[in-house]
């Protein structure tokens, strides 16, 4: 329902005598009540058109008076319309625009340009520090959920910190990389990305990025016998240093755990670093799990673990639960730690005090059998990819990716893969001949220095995609491992492309080295 | 389609015409129309004679054409439509021929300076036209968009108004942005 209210100039005359005289034929007249409600219309940028017509006697000219008085705020409120649309020279463009809008603009800002920003004026800092518009922000951004397609997403790679036998390697080798994907534009203009890479090139050589989490990351910083754990999302300058784990094991896997409430609170995140280790006993597990909450490391020891597996390989997490795969000769299968269940049993995990030691259930650890057609598991990859756990294995001929999408965790023992995804390596070879040119004068290089890769030795033509990674919103996209470069695999387009080259001068064999995968945080302050 | 004529009076008091359909691109003038308030012409109090020609322009584009003002709305190509094997090739071809040549009239048409940029801006808001609201926010974020604090003042004539101790606080959090660190 429209109201309809036009406001023309009242035909009025100003006297001598200093009184307000109605002309003779006045007739387009507003009581002041009428003013007042053209006023807050004007206000609020309703839509004035048509008009109502009092004839009013010459006798009320108390309503008069107050008429006239609304009637200049009306014509103030006008003028400071008009100068909204027309000088807007020499004053601030926000100022002119108002708030909504204002708002509106800044919300399409990348971070770095955000917050530097705060600094043109207090207008812009207030808008910009509201905490209304950090939550709209990150509602633009796909709302911190961090499954959507849009959030942006990079890559690092670095040698595998808990794989031992790194130690012999220089130092620029060891250094986290960044790993440009050059396909697509709109990361790469997002200078988020440009902050990461320089906070990234200034990292020392001796800290190691070990896991990320809805925008955070973890990174252990190695001295001789300790580690230091701390956490980062390396677009501010935040660094959370955690206290020192209470044990010390070399074989070991650390896990960063983001807890956003249903509304993410903005000031401060939760998280926990969990550490898993099977070194004390090989038919245990141990946890050390660090709370940001409580600020210190509590821990859990699973005796009779059915497994004489000491490593933890491809450990991934998801939904309060960790995966990884144990490989033995040929059988492997996906080991399940299932985070709810040791909160839903018996055991109060809560009010342990932190250096003592609780035993878990041993319902907590499920085990899933790979995909049946699976034939090489020590060359698989395991991981999680628009919320399913994905398992990816290449033989010398073929690449293929299982999604699993039911079993693993839940009540039902049916456990079900299903084939997502398959390559032949011939045709990847066919399609992209420079890469394989590459390959080639990479293994000649690599043959020189007397040194035959595992991969010739077994084959002179052919060799494994080692899958890395996978896209953590969803399966369009995988890195794979080929011999001497990092390249992205396009999974629609079937396009590879290199992001990475390994400086060949150095490794006499290639040590381990990992991919992970980084979401950007949607808003920075935690 | 119904050709209805409606006319629109500027702030200044000049007078536009404009088709039905495209006025309904404005959800102000939609909402004008359907609710039978509509008596000869439609008084705009808030935007004037200079600005008026350049929206009722971007409406005869759009107005009548949902289809296409929202696939330019959501950044110009479908991408669902790119993984979708079986997609017709030709109907593809034409819709990017179509998308093509809706973002060049975007960019010919989008090409004024800053002051027209804010009274269209004002305009779009006011006439709740969401495309170009879209389209002329979008622009005044480019022109934000990676520049340090001063070419921002500079660009928009803005007066840093810190007070000194605040202004040196404030010049603390841009460092915090603008170097790289060490970590050591």
């Amino acid at each position: 329902m429209m109201t309809s209210l036009s406001i023309q100039q009242p035909c009025l005359t100003w006297s001598k005598d200093g009184n307000f005289h109605p002309t003779a034929d006045a007739e387009i007249i507003f009581y002041g009540f009428l003013a007042k409600f053209a006023c807050e219309a004007l206000r609020r940028r309703w839509h004035i058109i048509g008009c109502l017509r009092f004839r009013v006697s010459s006798t009320h000219f108390y309503c008069l008076t107050n008429f006239m008085s609304c009637w200049k705020n009306v014509k103030e409120e006008m003028k400071k319309q008009e100068s909204m649309r027309i000088s807007t020279e020499g004053s601030d463009l926000l100022l002119a625009l108002g708030d909504e809008l204002a708002t509106d603009i800044l919300i399409r800002l990348p971070l770095k340009t955000l917050f530097r920003s705060k600094c043109v004026s207090i207008r812009w800092n207030r808008l910009i520090s509201d905490p209304l518009f950090a939550g709209m922000y990150v509602n633009r951004q796909g709302g911190g959920s961090h499954t959507h397609t849009t959030t942006p997403t990079s890559f690092f790679h670095q040698l595998d910190y808990f794989a031992s036998d790194s130690g012999y390697l220089p130092r620029e080798d060891k250094r986290l990389h960044f790993l440009r994907l050059h396909n697509n534009a709109k990361e790469e203009n997002d200078d988020n990305h440009v902050v990461v890479q320089h906070r990234v090139r200034s990292l020392g050589h001796n800290v190691f990025i070990v896991d990320s989490d809805k925008g955070l990351l973890l990174f252990v910083r190695a001295g001789n016998q300790c580690r230091n754990y701390l956490v980062s999302n390396l677009i501010d300058k935040l660094w959370i240093d955690l206290p020192e784990p209470k044990r010390w094991y070399p074989y070991e896997s650390a896990k960063l755990v983001c807890k956003y409430d249903d509304k993410p609170s903005l000031t401060q995140i939760k998280f926990e670093v969990i550490l898993f280790s099977r070194y004390q006993n090989v038919s245990s597990l141990s946890l050390e799990i660090f709370s940001s909450e409580t600020g210190n490391w509590r821990m859990i020891v699973l005796h009779n673990y059915p497994s004489y597996f000491r490593t933890l390989h491809c450990h991934t997490m998801f939904n309060r639960a960790a995966y990884w795969l144990e490989v033995h000769a040929d059988t492997a299968r996906i080991a399940a730690f299932d985070f709810n269940r040791l909160k839903k049993s018996s055991m109060p995990s809560h009010s342990i005090p932190h250096n003592d030691l609780a035993i878990m259930p041993e319902d907590c650890v499920k085990f899933i059998p790979l995909p049946a057609s699976s034939d090489l598991p020590s060359n698989g990859f395991l991981g999680f990819s628009g919320g399913l756990l994905h398992y990816a294995e290449s033989n010398l001929t073929n690449l293929h990716i299982w999604a699993l999408s039911s079993g693993g965790l839940s009540e039902s023992s049916e456990v079900a893969w299903s084939l997502k995804h398959s390559a032949s390596l011939q045709s990847m070879i066919d399609e992209h001949p420079d890469i394989f040119h590459l390959i080639a004068n990479y293994r000649v290089c690599r043959s020189f220095g007397n040194y035959v890769g595992e991969e010739i030795r077994h084959n002179e033509h052919k060799f494994h995609f080692s899958p890395l990674a996978f896209h953590p919103s969803g399966l369009h996209l995988v890195l794979l491992r080929l011999p001497g470069m990092i390249v992205s695999y396009h999974i629609e387009k079937r396009k590879l492309e290199v992001v990475h080259h390994y400086n060949i001068e150095h490794f006499r064999h290639l040590p381990h080295f990992r991919v992970l995968s980084y979401q950007y945080p949607a808003w920075p302050i935690y | 389609m119904s050709s209805t004529k409606i006319f629109l009076k500027s702030s200044d008091d000049k007078t536009f015409e404009i088709d039905e359909t495209a006025a309904r691109a404005s959800e102000t003038l939609k909402n004008i129309i359907d609710g039978g308030c509509l008596d000869g012409v439609i008084p705009l109090p808030n935007v004037s004679s200079n600005i008026l020609p350049k929206v009722i322009e971007y409406c005869k584009k759009h107005g009548g054409d949902n289809g296409s003002s929202k696939k330019i709305a959501n950044g110009g190509v479908d991408k669902d439509k790119e993984i979708l094997p079986d997609y017709d090739e030709e109907e593809d071809k034409r819709e990017k021929v179509r998308v093509d040549e809706l973002k060049k009239w975007e960019e010919e048409y989008m090409d004024f300076d800053q002051q027209v940029l804010y009274d269209l801006m004002l305009a779009a808001n006011y006439l709740h036209i969401k495309g170009l609201l879209d389209l002329t926010v979008e622009k005044a974020a480019s022109m934000i968009r990676g520049r340090t604090p001063d070419q921002i003042r500079e660009n928009f004539n803005i007066n840093s108004d810190f007070t000194p101790e605040e202004e040196e606080e404030m010049i603390l959090i841009e460092d915090e942005w603008d170097d790289e660190w060490a970590f050591d």
